[in-house]
């Protein structure tokens, strides 16, 4: 029987089958014997999580866009898929064909967050490939993998072959190309070690097996030194310089299963001008970069009438600092307006919040109003840099009561430097203090009678390139006692509290942190079955606490140890373009509770080249 | 403040369609839920002016009097539409044709003629393979349908805290036997059924297989569905 009709005949016993079967609306199918390159998009997690993912959506696009290369896309199978391809013999595919996937020449995976590593070496597993790229032969596809976590790839460094930093726009089709030129014939690999080497000269391509890794007696890093001329020093991320004139998708893959997020996305501006000492993202980044207004309606309509879709929502990590918000806004409303599709903006700010804005948002929908204010006092606040006072939050609170909003959630992080007890009733303070406000407007004047608030907390997770990266993660015993103590200070009914699993963040911490030696847990964990772990119904700690203890590694060494300024890091070798002096910088002004400016008040030197396209750098 | 509906007063003028469509290879794996998502993102892809119900939640109307198991294929199912515009037929058809899934085609486009609880029969085209040579299934399937009872479990909806059950039931009268035949393929049958838009009996497929299965310990491998035809209880098409 042939692959494809075997799979028709399994899915039938499988929940949501069309999430395996591919065929939607803006998937592009060609004809393999014109097809010069073959890369399978891997998404570590389900087709819910990951079709919502719009770097897969910009990737799949641009490299279909070349006639002769083909892009698919593969998820990760839901337990029940997983055991039904196992039982019958079906190698992971690529939706699009429904070839197996180990017949390609690239495997590409984006990792979003650590906890789809078991994912990887699942789905490479699955795919019938050895996990360890030492492994993996000459007639095997290179496999790759990008995305926000490679900035610390030293975990997968085992398991892949090469990884892409930064953004991916260019770098993709470079690789690409490279592989095309030295493919021997249409059905002919190169060999792998010497596309490696050639790779490796490519600005953004690190071959970790090009780089060996000494360490001291305590356990840190001693050196990472390249073992081929190839290999640079250091490797320095990809960035677009001209982001209005970067390639975007006219046509997104319309999913028939409701999926996470199901609607057409814009990306309005990518970096941040920010700066919250906790966030990756907000580093990572960065320069701030915007498309020009007429760009983002244009890639709107577009969109729209190619997906169909009811919704269209505005991508980026901060919408409000948009310069031309209103004006941008008053385009987009009218055009959705008129037809019938509602306008979504996440990743508004409190602080510039403006009452036009909210009447703007208000004619678009009436949902809950979220706040990250993310500490309880203003001198937390101003340790991390989130540069929004308690007055800024209860005038937006006092808007948006008096617009008709009558829940709002509040998103709070427990475990940030130096917090004290006093910092975790702020919490709850602040909780509080907007209750009151509501209750201090006029019943005529607000929504309803009855006020929700959530407040949700997350433990901190010190990641890599931001100014926390020399943190200890605060110990189980210090979280748990601070749980305990806000749930204590919360006197009103009419707030609810939610906090995260407590081993979730220790892993997290570990893994972003983790060095080349770390791979060998992961491994060990996937061994003992652990998969699908950002998934609370299949994370199995005690199951990695065993591979921790096996692989004689001690998680506290990775995620409660303070790194002092002088350490190697893991990732000290790959260049994100902010300076570790600029983080050294930011760690020690964040201990004195001293804020640093935004990137629109003024330039603080975070190293960021002049020439790279930043609105706001020179 | 006093929230409006977005549309409200806007149109109370609407084109009632009834239109037919085929759902085949892998849109068969398209639920019904998403099949409405689906055919409201191919109406807004085709440019097509939907009605919206005029409520406080506006919703574009689209109707399905029947609802596909999910795996069966169809060449012949229902849809009624409202639009804002009076097209003609041909044109409403090419031009969902052009941006609908793959899988999906429509087939007809008209007024709708019968009462949706005029429905009353459907036809299926079924391939079965099963452990037994084709010529035995054939036979003792042919066996099975023209009995003077055919006795299938129906389930019924669990109680609260109850276990699910089944009821013994006989659908002689919502069983008509059209055709068989065998072949190395399998074996085909050409059955029609009871269907219904509204209260009365139902008879899917699955039910009267699983009753063969078990009456002559058949183990059944491989099933393949088509619904053919969809009848007024006059007998004419339901159009």
């Amino acid at each position: 029987m042939e692959l494809k009709e075997k799979i028709e005949q399994l899915l039938l016993n499988v929940q949501k089958p069309a999430r395996y079967i591919g065929g939607e609306v803006g998937s592009v199918v060609k004809d393999k014997n014109k097809v010069d390159v073959r890369f399978a998009f891997c998404f570590p997690d389900t087709y819910d999580v990951g079709m919502s993912h719009l770097g897969m959506k910009i990737l799949y696009g641009l490299k279909n866009n070349v006639e002769n290369y083909w892009c698919e896309r593969v998820f990760a199978p839901e337990k029940d898929f997983e055991n039904v391809m196992q039982e019958n013999n079906i190698p992971l595919y690529g939706l699009e064909s429904l070839d197996p996937i180990k017949d390609f020449d690239f495997i590409g995976f984006t990792l979003q967050y650590e906890l789809s590593y078991t994912n990887v070496l699942n789905m490479l597993d699955l795919a019938g490939l050895p996990v360890l790229a030492k492994d993996r032969t000459d007639d095997m596809p290179v496999v790759v993998a990008g995305g926000p976590c490679a900035c610390n790839p030293e975990p997968l460094a085992d398991f892949i072959d090469l990884f892409i930093l930064g953004e991916g726009e260019e770098v993709n089709l470079e690789l690409m190309s490279l592989y095309e030129k030295m493919k021997p014939a249409r059905d002919k690999r190169p060999e792998k070690y010497e596309f490696l080497r050639q790779a490796a000269k490519i600005k953004g391509i690190y071959v970790p097996a090009f780089y060996d890794v000494s360490y001291n007696d305590d356990g840190t890093i001693k050196a990472v030194t390249p073992n081929i001329p190839e290999a640079p020093e250091k490797i320095t991320k990809r960035i677009i310089k001209d982001f209005d004139k970067v390639y975007y998708p006219d046509s997104f893959v319309v999913p028939f299963t409701s999926i996470v997020h199901d609607r057409a996305v814009v990306e309005v501006l990518r970096g941040c001008i920010r700066g919250c000492r906790f966030c990756q993202a907000g580093f990572i980044y960065r320069p701030f970069r915007e498309k020009e207004v007429d760009t983002i309606s244009r890639q709107t309509k577009y969109l729209c009438e190619q997906t169909g879709y009811e919704e269209v929502s505005l991508s980026s990590l901060s919408t409000s600092d948009y310069r031309e918000i209103e004006m941008l806004l008053e385009n987009l409303v009218d055009y959705t307006d008129k037809e019938n599709i509602s306008l979504s903006l996440p990743s508004l700010r409190i602080d510039n919040f403006s009452e036009k804005l909210l009447e703007k948002i208000q004619r678009i929908r009436k949902s809950g109003l979220t706040f990250a204010p993310e500490a309880g006092t203003q001198r937390l606040r101003d340790v991390i840099n989130k540069n929004v006072s308690e007055e800024e939050i209860m005038e937006t609170c006092k808007l948006a009561f008096l617009g008709g909003y009558s829940q709002v959630k509040l998103y709070f992080m427990l475990g940030l430097p130096t917090e004290t007890m006093e910092d975790i009733e702020g919490i709850a303070e602040l909780g509080k203090k907007i209750i009151d406000l509501y209750y201090s407007i006029d019943k005529s004047k607000r929504n309803g009678n009855n006020i929700q608030i959530s407040i949700s907390t997350a433990t901190f997770v010190p990641k890599p390139f931001t100014p926390f990266e020399f943190e200890p993660q605060a110990t189980r015993e210090e979280i748990s006692a601070k749980q305990k103590h806000l749930l204590e200070s919360l006197s009103s009914r009419k707030i609810k509290l939610s906090y995260h699993n407590q081993d979730v963040s220790v892993l997290e911490a570990v893994l972003a942190r983790g060095d080349r030696r770390v791979g060998q847990v992961v491994l060990r964990a996937w061994e003992k079955g652990c998969v699908l772990d950002s998934w609370d119904e299949y994370f199995d700690f005690p199951k990695w606490q065993e591979a921790f203890d096996e692989c004689g590694i001690d998680p506290e060494f990775y995620a409660n140890r303070f790194r002092s300024y002088d350490e190697i890091l893991p990732w000290d070798h790959l260049d994100y373009l902010v300076s570790k002096s600029f983080f050294v910088r930011e760690n020690k002004k964040a201990h004195e509770a001293m804020t640093t400016r935004n990137c629109k008040e003024g330039c603080s030197g975070c190293g960021i080249p002049k020439d790279c396209g930043g609105v706001y750098c020179g | 403040m006093a929230d409006v509906p977005k549309n409200q007063g806007l149109n109370l003028t609407r084109y009632m369609y009834r239109m037919t469509f085929s759902k085949k290879g892998r849109a068969k794996f398209i639920s019904h839920l998403d099949l409405m998502r689906a055919m409201q993102r191919t109406f807004k892809r085709a440019g097509l002016p939907i009605w919206y119900t005029q409520g406080f939640n506006p919703h574009p109307y689209i109707m399905f009097p029947l609802a596909l198991s999910l795996g069966v294929e169809s060449e012949i199912e229902p849809m009624d539409v409202a639009l804002l515009e009076k097209l003609e037929n041909e044109e409403i058809k090419s031009r969902l044709n052009m941006v609908m899934p793959e899988g999906i085609r429509i087939e007809t486009v008209g007024e709708p003629v019968c009462d949706h609880l005029d429905i009353y029969r459907s036809d299926y085209e079924i391939i079965i393979k099963t452990d037994r040579p084709p010529e035995e299934t054939l036979k003792f399937f042919s066996e099975f349908v023209s009995a003077d009872e055919i006795i299938i479990k129906k389930r019924l909806k669990p109680k609260k805290n109850r276990r699910e059950t089944h009821r013994e039931i006989d659908v002689r009268e919502y069983v008509k036997l059209l055709g068989i035949e065998a072949s190395n393929e399998g074996v085909k049958i050409n059955i029609r059924l009871a269907t219904s838009a509204g209260n009365d009996f139902n008879l899917n497929y699955t039910p009267l297989l699983d009753a063969f299965s078990e009456k002559y310990n058949i183990d059944i491998n491989y099933i393949s569905a088509k619904r053919t035809k969809i009848l007024c209880r006059n007998g004419e098409n339901f159009i």
